[in-house]
């Protein structure tokens, strides 16, 4: 009853999940919402590209190489680290082997093998080496999530909820194997069903067996044991139930739990515990069922999809409807697996601005979650244009995807979408705001006011290697005449357009006039006037060193 | 000899042609190089906090000194980050400690004085010029081309030592004439290609590049060489507003290695550029 339904319910829950998902990849955007494609549209590009590759005998082949060396076999993992592949053909392999042949071995193993019994071998021993494939790959996954530098700074609870998750059914499925090893109620059971012996002189030979050898017990009865019996059971054991169930020493991971349950084996036979665990553990895998397509397990259905779409097409695919569709559906193919982020040229930064979405991964987590309907608050979604803007656009991600993700194009729209919502890149707003401070003042002819004392600013500035030797400058305007902005713009009177006029400001204290001064955000840092100084006046990185300034004012770092 | 080759981050997408072509290039002229995870050079964050800079461009030099290899990059800006970052790291202990100390967390850790060189560097002071001679199957006889310096290789030149005489220096010219191409004596050769404005200041971004595209033209040249990866994607960008434009077909920016590789007989696959025939 519970059995039933719970996977009515987790079933219902996952395909509603699942066609949730299917029209999202076709509705939603990735970046700024142009209204160029309906979603009708997009599902007749799609349906058209799937077309072109079922007609074409060159790209089924295509298509067969790409399922079999990239998604069955993981080679592009290899090659990228063992350890990890090692891992996720662990987990991979296991899981399927458990998912085909034991969760659905009434489709599966019983069509396939005549003689299936989930009792017999090899089936009862491969069962065992699938559950053990899967728990070594949950031991290296958490193995590096907490030891891996990098992935210890984005691992979070849904990664760990995962993993814990796929435990959990893998310790119930041993944990109730082993149960029924020693389980009085489960040897009833089948000799109701499975024996025909006699009960007063057969039956006990062969509980006789049972429990010497594959560990039963009785609680309280007392079995007698001598060599005839044994012999006798051993042949009732041959008769009636060595063709459909092995000896399950062979389940050797239950097994060996079974001989660690003995000393409760009492406790846990009388109150049927068995049934417990049976119902820990399909309850476990129906959690997993309905948590799919909200989950991380998505990617069991995405990722191979991703994969093709990049073995066949590559990283750059043709129509704009379909390229519009995998952006949203990539984002779901993402396994927060943090192979981006370990390789990013920028990823290093973290230290710096410590600011997360300088991280490829957490930026994917955020863009996904806001396309499904999660938008952020202003101020983390500011911080997330600082973290964006870090990217230099080295496409180093979508190389080291496992994936196979096209994640410059994602960064391309999130940009674009973020320059129209007034969140560009850090440099472009300070310099902006420079602009319209300077335009103010000349607007209103501020009198320049010198102040007696020290100005810290310009005392930093002076100790400071990179601009430490301005107050040299006896403004002979060098710098100025070789300055190529300056040539073209050929501004050099107004306050704030040349070189000279930004130190002279800083000599004489005037750090606000420096800062806005539209020379320092016109310069193209190519170092011209430094390297004509004759004071030795490292000009470009005095201005390099004002634009930090102001970047530290608006941004805090 | 064996090199890092640090491709530098713009090479990923925009112009993987770059490395392709470098890698084809240098292996005709039997120097190994190998490629390391290198992150970004620092130069685009160093408008944003100078720590980061420092952090990104030393990251790479600890990387390379861990496998005990020379840097070779192929654009100079890169060139320019990372001989900057040497040079406040070996003159400022404050913040060699603080850049130490964030790398140890990754395991990495620099001791300073790891070489860096850029292409041309490399071609004109590391490689026998014979050997460079000998490799041009197909020279360049009979074309013009207009060297583009780039500056953050050039300048400030006690800090890179690119060329040493850096109001007038020669090295693009010695390179590109040994595929036996003539060098234009253009007066913008020195100039700033504009890129640093690009997202900025468009319009004087603009104004950089069709400038240096005006007076190349005016002064002879059949195509102007670029070895920097921001100097060719400029390159790149105002050919495509000349194109828009529809006023003239501007001539054509190529890389020195695709240069090279057209000179020594590569194939297109290899150099992104016609082979010779």
């Amino acid at each position: 009853m519970l059995y039933t339904w719970s996977f009515f319910i987790a079933s219902a829950i996952f395909l509603i999940g699942i066609i949730y998902r299917i029209i999202g990849f076709f509705r939603l955007t990735i970046g700024p919402d142009r209204a160029e494609f309906t979603t009708a549209d997009r599902i007749k590009a799609f349906l058209s590209g799937l077309l072109g590759i079922l007609v074409s005998p060159v790209r089924m082949f295509h298509l067969f190489k790409t399922v079999i060396l990239n998604v069955v076999l993981q080679l592009p993992l290899i090659r990228q680290d063992s350890l990890k592949w090692f891992m996720h053909i662990c987990i991979y392999w296991g899981f399927f082997g458990l998912f085909f042949f034991h969760a659905l071995e009434g489709y599966v193993s019983e069509v396939i093998f005549s003689n299936y019994m989930s009792t017999l071998n090899p089936f009862m021993f491969l069962r065992n080496i699938a559950g053990v494939m899967v728990m070594t790959g949950v031991g290296i996954a958490i193995y590096r999530r907490k030891t891996h530098f990098r992935l210890k700074q984005i691992s979070k609870h849904p990664d760990y909820l995962a993993i814990v998750l796929l435990a959990l059914i893998m310790i119930s499925g041993f944990g109730l194997e082993a149960a029924k090893i020693i389980s009085s109620g489960v040897f009833d059971d089948m000799v109701a069903e499975y024996g025909f012996m006699d009960y007063d002189e057969e039956l006990p030979a062969l509980k006789a067996v049972w429990q010497e050898e594959f560990n039963v017990h009785f609680p309280g009865e007392t079995i007698p044991v001598t060599p005839e019996i044994m012999e006798l059971g051993w042949m009732i054991n041959e008769d009636n139930c060595a063709a459909c169930h092995s000896n399950p020493r062979w389940a050797f991971v239950s097994y060996p739990v079974s001989i660690a349950m003995t000393p409760f084996a009492d406790f846990f036979n009388r109150n049927r515990l068995d049934l417990l665990l049976l119902n820990i553990h399909f309850l476990s895998c129906f959690i997993a069922l309905a948590y799919l397509p909200f989950s991380k397990f998505l990617h069991i259905l995405t990722t191979p999809i991703s994969l093709i779409i990049s073995g066949l097409a590559g990283q750059q695919i043709k129509r704009d409807e379909n390229k519009a569709s995998r952006r949203v559906f990539d984002l779901s193919a993402c396994i927060q697996c943090g192979t981006c982020t370990s390789h990013c040229a920028v990823g290093p930064l973290f230290e710096i601005f410590n600011n997360q979405w300088v991280f490829p991964s957490e930026r994917v987590t955020h863009i996904r979650e806001s396309a499904w309907g999660r938008p952020m608050d202003k101020e983390s979604r500011d911080a997330f244009s600082q973290g964006s803007f870090i990217c230099t656009m080295c496409n180093k991600c979508s190389q080291v995807c496992t994936a196979g993700m096209n994640l410059q194009d994602i960064w391309k729209e999130t940009r674009e979408q973020l320059a129209e919502e007034f969140l560009p890149d850090p440099v472009i707003r300070i310099r902006e705001l420079c602009n319209k401070n300077q335009s103010e003042k000349a607007g209103l002819k501020a009198p320049v006011v010198l102040k007696p004392g020290k100005n810290p600013v310009v005392e930093s500035l002076k100790k400071s290697l990179q601009a430490g030797a301005f107050s040299q400058c006896y403004t002979c305007l060098t710098c100025t005449s070789t300055c190529p902005v300056v040539d073209i713009t050929g501004e050099s009177n107004e306050l704030g357009s040349a070189p000279h006029q930004v130190i002279h400001a800083l000599i004489l204290g005037q750090t606000d006039l420096a800062k806005n001064a539209s020379i320092v955000w016109n310069c193209l840092t190519c170092y011209k006037c430094q390297e004509n100084c004759p004071q030795g006046v490292r000009i470009t990185d005095v201005f390099y060193q004002l634009k930090n300034m102001v970047h530290q004012q608006e941004f805090g770092i | 000899m064996k090199y890092a080759l640090f491709s530098g981050c713009r090479t990923g997408f925009d112009i993987p042609q770059h490395p392709k072509s470098a890698k084809a290039v240098l292996s005709r002229l039997n120097v190994k190089v190998e490629e390391l995870d290198f992150g970004c050079c620092g130069y685009p964050v160093k408008e944003k906090n100078l720590d980061a800079f420092l952090l990104l461009a030393i990251r790479n030099l600890a990387i390379a000194q861990t496998h005990h290899l020379p840097v070779l990059t192929l654009c100079k800006c890169c060139f320019g980050s990372l001989k900057q970052a040497e040079h406040y790291f070996q003159n400022d202990a404050e913040k060699r400690v603080m850049i130490n100390r964030i790398l140890e967390k990754e395991g990495l850790h620099y001791g300073g004085g790891v070489r860096v060189h850029h292409m041309l560097t490399l071609l004109d002071r590391e490689v026998d010029t014979g050997i460079i001679q000998r490799s041009i199957v197909h020279p360049l006889d009979g074309i013009k081309v207009a060297a583009s310096y780039g500056c953050h290789a050039l300048r400030p030149a006690t800090i890179t030592g690119f060329d040493d005489h850096p109001n007038a220096p020669t090295i693009f010219e010695r390179i590109i004439r040994l595929t036996g191409a003539e060098t234009v004596n253009w007066s913008k050769r020195l100039e700033c290609c504009g890129n640093p404005l690009l997202d900025k200041n468009s319009t004087l971004a603009r104004g950089f590049i069709l400038n240096k595209y005006e007076t190349a033209k005016q002064e002879g040249a059949d195509l102007i060489c670029t070895a920097c990866n921001y100097c060719h994607m400029q390159y790149e960008y105002g050919r495509d507003i000349i194109l828009k434009s529809g006023s003239t077909t501007p001539i054509p920016a190529v890389l020195l290695t695709q240069l090279l590789g057209r000179a020594m007989g590569l194939e297109k696959k290899l150099t992104g550029v016609e082979t010779a025939a």
